[in-house]
Formats: C-alpha cells, sequence, structure tokens
C-alpha cells in the first residue's frame, strides 16, 4: 500500500540549529546506526553544505532567509521493516520571526500547516535568559544591556509563535480535533551545562512556556527532548581539527526528559512518529 | 487597473472575487469553472495568499472583542481608581508572576494570550533591561473612549479553556466619572462599569497619606459611592495599593467603613510590590494571588424575587425577577 509522505513541520528562529539538525540525522540515517534507515534520499543538497562543514569539524553557515527548502527522505524503519516517506525542511529561521512581527502566515507555510502530522520545535535555551524583575532582583543590580529592540521578548516569542501556527491549524481542521504532537527541542542543550532534565528544565527556566505547552497538549501528545547535533560548539572559521579526525558520526547526543542520554538523535523524531495521526 | 480587469471571473455580473469570496462558493476559487486568468500575477508584492491574523498582539480595542467572545463571553475585570493609584502596576505584577510560573488560579494553568505585546509593554518598566533601574510604568495615557483590554487564558481545572480580560484604563476616566456619571470624557469609565464581572477600586496609600491626602480621600470616597451607584454588583473589591508605606490605623478604618457600608460583605484586599531584601516577600506574593484569585472568580449574583410575605400560596418559581 503506497502512504503519503509523512511531513514534519519543523520550527525554530534563527540560529537554533535547524540545519545543523537536520545535516546530522541525515548522516546518521545515512550509516544506518538508528532505528531508521535511510533508503533514498531525494535532493540533499539542502544539507551538502552544512555536511561538509561539519566534517571538517566547522559550523555551517547561516541559512539564508530567503533560503526555504525540503528534502524528502524515504526511511525504513528497523522495527517493523516498513518503508515511510519523511519530509525534512530547511529555511532561514528569520521567516518564523518575521511572522510574529507582521502578523501574517505566508502562503507557503499554509501547505506545510496543513500536511505536517507532527510539530517540532526547536528552542535554543541559552537565547532565552528571563531578565531580572522586580520579582527577583536583589536592591541594585547592574543594568543588563540584553535585548536591543523592543519587540516581544523571547520567551513570549517562543508561545506567539506556537499560539499562532495553533490558531491556523485549528481554522483549517474542518472538526475542531486535536492539534498534532509536538516535541519541543532545546537545542544545544550542552552550552546550558547544566544535570537537570529537559523537562525540569523547561518547568525551571521557562515557566510561563512550559505551563503555555501542558495547557494546550495533552500529556501523551508532548515531550521535551535536551538536543545537541554537534556534542560541542564549532567555529565558522577555525577548523577543529581533532572533531574532523574522529569524525561527526559519533557526535551529538540527546537527552530524554528523565535526563537519560543517547547518541541516538533520531530518538525524538522516532517518539513523534510513534504518536502521530498518520502512523 | 480598472475594476473589469482585476475581475477575472467570466460571471462578473455577480460575483466579485477576488474582492470578495467566489460567487460560485468555491473555497478554492482556482477550481470555479468561472473563474479564469492568475491572481498573483494581477497583484505582484501583494502577496494576496498571505494570511493575516485577528490580533496584533497590542491591547485589545474594543473591536478585537469579537474574535475572543464568540464562543463564550470572556471574564472582564475592572481596575477602578484615582490617576497614580497602581493600577497598572498591578496588571504589570500580575504578568510578572505568570511571567515566572507562579499560579494565579487554583489547578488553573496559563494557556495563552492575545495582547502579549501589550503585556510586555507594561512589564517592560518592572524588568531589568536596557532602559535602565526598575521603574513604575508610567502615567496610563489614553485618548478615546474605550479601555486597553488585555487578555488572558486560562486552562482551568477540568479540562475546560476561560478567557478573560483585564481594563488597563487613565485614572483621569475615574475623576471625570466621579464627578459626573454622565461625563462626556468618562465614557471609557462607564463601559468598565456596564460590562466588568469583578470591580477593583485602588485606594493609593500614597496619596491618601500624602501633602493632598484631604481631597485624595473624599476623591476616593465619592468614586466608592459612584461604583456603588453605576456598577449595581456585588463584585466589587478594596484594594489598598502600596501598602510598603505606614498607614494610620484611623485611616484604614474609616475608608473601609465606608466601603462596607457601599458593600456589606465586599472584600478588602492590601497589596504592594514584593521586596526582594525581605524574607517576608512569599507573603507579598501571597496577597497578590489572592487578589487576583478573587479578580477571577465568579461572584454569585444575588436573584431578585417578588414574594410577597402576605400572599404564601405564591410560587416562588413565578416570583423570579431576574439577577440583581
Amino acid at each position: 500500500m503506497k502512504h503519503e509522505p509523512i511531513s514534519l513541520l519543523l520550527l525554530g528562529e534563527s540560529d537554533v540549529g535547524k540545519t545543523h539538525y537536520g545535516a546530522q540525522i541525515l548522516r546518521r540515517l545515512n550509516s544506518g546506526s538508528s532505528a531508521f534507515e535511510l533508503v533514498n534520499g531525494a535532493n540533499l543538497k539542502p544539507f551538502k553544505n552544512a555536511l561538509e562543514k561539519i566534517s571538517q569539524g566547522l559550523s555551517a553557515p547561516h541559512t539564508p532567509r530567503a533560503e526555504s527548502s525540503e528534502s524528502l527522505w524515504t526511511l525504513r524503519q528497523r522495527s517493523n521493516d516498513s518503508n515511510i516517506e519523511l519530509i525534512w525542511p530547511d529555511y532561514g529561521g528569520e521567516q518564523v520571526s518575521g511572522m510574529i512581527d507582521s502578523k501574517t502566515l505566508p502562503a507557503a507555510w499554509r501547505d506545510k500547516l496543513v500536511k505536517a502530522s507532527g510539530w517540532i520545535f526547536m528552542v535554543r535555551p541559552s537565547q532565552v535568559t528571563l531578565p531580572e524583575d522586580i520579582l527577583t532582583r536583589a536592591v541594585s543590580l547592574p543594568a543588563v544591556d540584553d535585548s536591543v529592540n523592543s519587540t516581544l521578548s523571547r520567551q513570549l516569542k517562543l508561545i506567539e509563535i506556537l499560539q499562532m501556527l495553533q490558531y491556523k491549524k485549528q481554522s483549517y481542521l474542518e472538526h475542531k480535533g486535536m492539534l498534532p504532537p509536538i516535541v519541543v527541542l532545546l537545542s544545544c542543550y550542552d552550552e546550558l551545562a547544566t544535570d537537570e532534565s529537559p523537562d525540569a528544565y523547561c518547568r525551571a527556566h521557562l515557566p510561563m512556556f512550559d505551563q503555555y505547552l501542558s495547557s494546550n497538549w495533552p500529556e501523551e501528545r508532548r515531550r521535551i527532548f535536551g538536543v545537541s547535533p554537534l556534542g560541542q560548539p564549532l567555529s565558522q572559521t577555525q577548523p577543529n581539527d581533532d572533531y574532523a579526525a574522529s569524525g561527526p558520526d559519533n557526535k551529538g547526543f540527546v537527552i530524554d526528559e528523565q535526563g537519560g542520554k543517547t547518541d541516538d538523535l533520531l530518538a525524538p523524531i522516532e517518539w513523534l512518529l510513534s504518536v502521530s495521526d498518520v502512523c | 487597473m480598472s475594476s473589469a480587469e482585476l475581475n477575472k471571473c467570466r460571471m462578473e455580473d455577480y460575483c466579485f472575487f477576488p474582492s470578495t469570496s467566489c460567487g460560485a462558493g468555491f473555497m478554492d476559487a482556482a477550481q470555479c469553472p468561472h473563474y479564469h486568468g492568475d491572481m498573483e500575477k494581477d497583484t505582484p508584492g501583494l502577496a494576496s495568499d498571505d494570511e493575516r491574523f485577528p490580533w496584533t498582539g497590542r491591547a485589545f480595542g474594543l473591536k478585537d472583542l469579537r474574535f475572543v467572545s464568540t464562543v463564550r463571553r470572556p471574564h472582564v475585570v475592572g481596575i477602578a481608581g484615582l490617576a497614580d493609584a497602581g493600577k497598572t502596576t498591578l496588571l504589570g505584577m500580575l504578568f510578572l508572576m505568570i511571567y515566572r510560573g507562579h499560579r494565579i488560579i487554583d489547578g488553573a494553568t496559563f494557556a495563552g494570550s492575545f495582547t502579549l505585546q501589550g503585556w510586555e509593554n507594561i512589564t517592560r518598566y518592572l524588568q531589568l533591561n536596557s532602559d535602565g533601574p526598575i521603574q513604575f510604568p508610567p502615567h496610563t495615557t489614553q485618548s478615546g473612549r474605550f479601555p486597553g483590554l488585555l487578555h488572558l487564558k486560562f486552562r482551568m481545572n477540568g479540562g475546560s479553556e476561560r478567557d478573560f480580560l483585564l481594563s488597563d484604563a487613565p485614572g483621569e476616566w475615574f475623576s471625570h466619572w466621579t464627578d459626573n456619571a454622565e461625563a462626556e470624557n468618562a465614557a471609557g469609565a462607564r463601559w468598565i462599569a456596564d460590562n466588568a464581572d469583578n470591580l477593583m477600586i485602588v485606594a493609593d496609600t500614597d496619596a491618601l497619606t500624602g501633602p493632598q491626602k484631604g481631597p485624595a480621600r473624599s476623591n476616593l470616597e465619592f468614586l466608592i459611592r459612584r461604583v456603588q451607584n453605576n456598577f449595581r454588583k456585588d463584585s466589587v473589591a478594596l484594594v489598598w495599593s502600596k501598602t510598603d508605606l505606614p498607614r494610620p490605623d484611623e485611616l484604614i478604618t474609616t475608608v473601609n467603613r465606608h466601603f462596607k457600608s457601599c458593600f456589606p460583605g465586599a472584600p478588602v484586599f492590601s497589596v504592594k510590590v514584593p521586596d526582594k531584601d525581605e524574607k517576608a516577600d512569599e507573603a507579598s506574593l501571597e496577597a497578590l494571588t489572592e487578589l487576583f484569585q478573587w479578580a477571577f472568580s465568579t461572584v454569585p449574583k444575588k436573584v431578585v424575587v417578588d414574594w410577597p410575605l402576605a400572599s404564601k400560596d405564591i410560587d416562588p418559581f413565578l416570583s423570579y425577577r431576574g439577577h440583581q
């Protein structure tokens, strides 16, 4: 029986690691070391540059704003030997910020939203620090220049983008059905230098966002993972020779909700596919 | 470009697509047999396919209300008080508590807000950022006849969602309204009195103990009286703000007595901005939580019955005269 390809909606603002994650899971799929194996990958071009850079021990350059591409992968699921087709997107994260600022959904996103049977939301917590305020301050704290512009602060942006897409998705659903399941990836988890599980981290450091998530997705349809696609920071200009020598195949890790560490970068995707409506 | 050129429908006498939806009822007008031409070519740069969202993120105006009240009327919380009483700061404190994960309503979790930018514009002053040290929000200036309304959505105990709107209105409106209930420039205050489910009256400790304490007290007492006459509900609370300042007992007693005589049984709250230096900081947060817990709750209305004692045969069901 021929199935429609499964499309996942990958969300994230600039510089959260969408391209790195895409390139690294593509490499994992190709080496066949995870629950899935790449049978065929049409159009690997969006990730070619990132794959090359990472294997030289460099970080990939920023994906330009206008860039928007999709890569269709045919995967074989080892557990039941079935094939699924997965559409993995890559785009400049400014598109997401632009939506918040202009309060418009570009036509191209409508299709993504209609088709997607699971949402992956990448958040880089090191970029989302809450400013000190009247509830937390000691009397005199030095003023910190934490944001130059007066647009929404980071935690509120996370909520705004999800409730915008939630609103649209629900308006497309003929019956007011359930939202697709969501995986929140706290990216660059190595930067946080924390022992907390992603779940606990989110509750403690992004409390309002955490409440928003649990209010809108039932427990069995949302999960928070920590992920570090590269395993460590890489420079865009200075190649890390050790990294290149040992090969990026062994680098990168995922922390599950309870805090267990695995190098299976596809674990979040595996979970998402297992609960998404099409499977 | 003439309208005839714009109209890409062959049935142009009755269908005005793209100005209206497809006259033949097709969701996607390109599927309509009468449709011809490519709309996108006609409107480069307009990106006519892009979809707008029905909120801007800023405080709601009157027109925006339709959008949150389609399913169920939202619960409206009014905050009345004279200028600089701390109305906006109260709102800012509420939002910061949610921002930091405090539970405001028992068993309920924050589920969204369509006025995040509006909230942020208030709370920015209470946060430490590039603008300098923490300060209180500036005076709310608003021309017009309608208060800014800030939106919150909670998932209540039991799974249902509930929308709340809180008014952010300038104190001058309430001064004008106190002086003359029909005043032209008090329309915003009247809107709040007509539509609020729960109403807080803010008593400004600073003003009531300051150099202008005499006029401040009489203004407050007349405001309370105005609310009694025009709000006509029991769901009113008196909120003492800035209670980190010393308050003479006599002042508290007199103002509270006046309030209680207008609203027997109505609650009185005392709040202040928490002081992180004090260990008792938790107490101020608790006081704020209690206040908002009340503000978001529904105070049962009094049932009005016309039931003359003389005639005992009358069915009480038939003597129901509505709610007060």
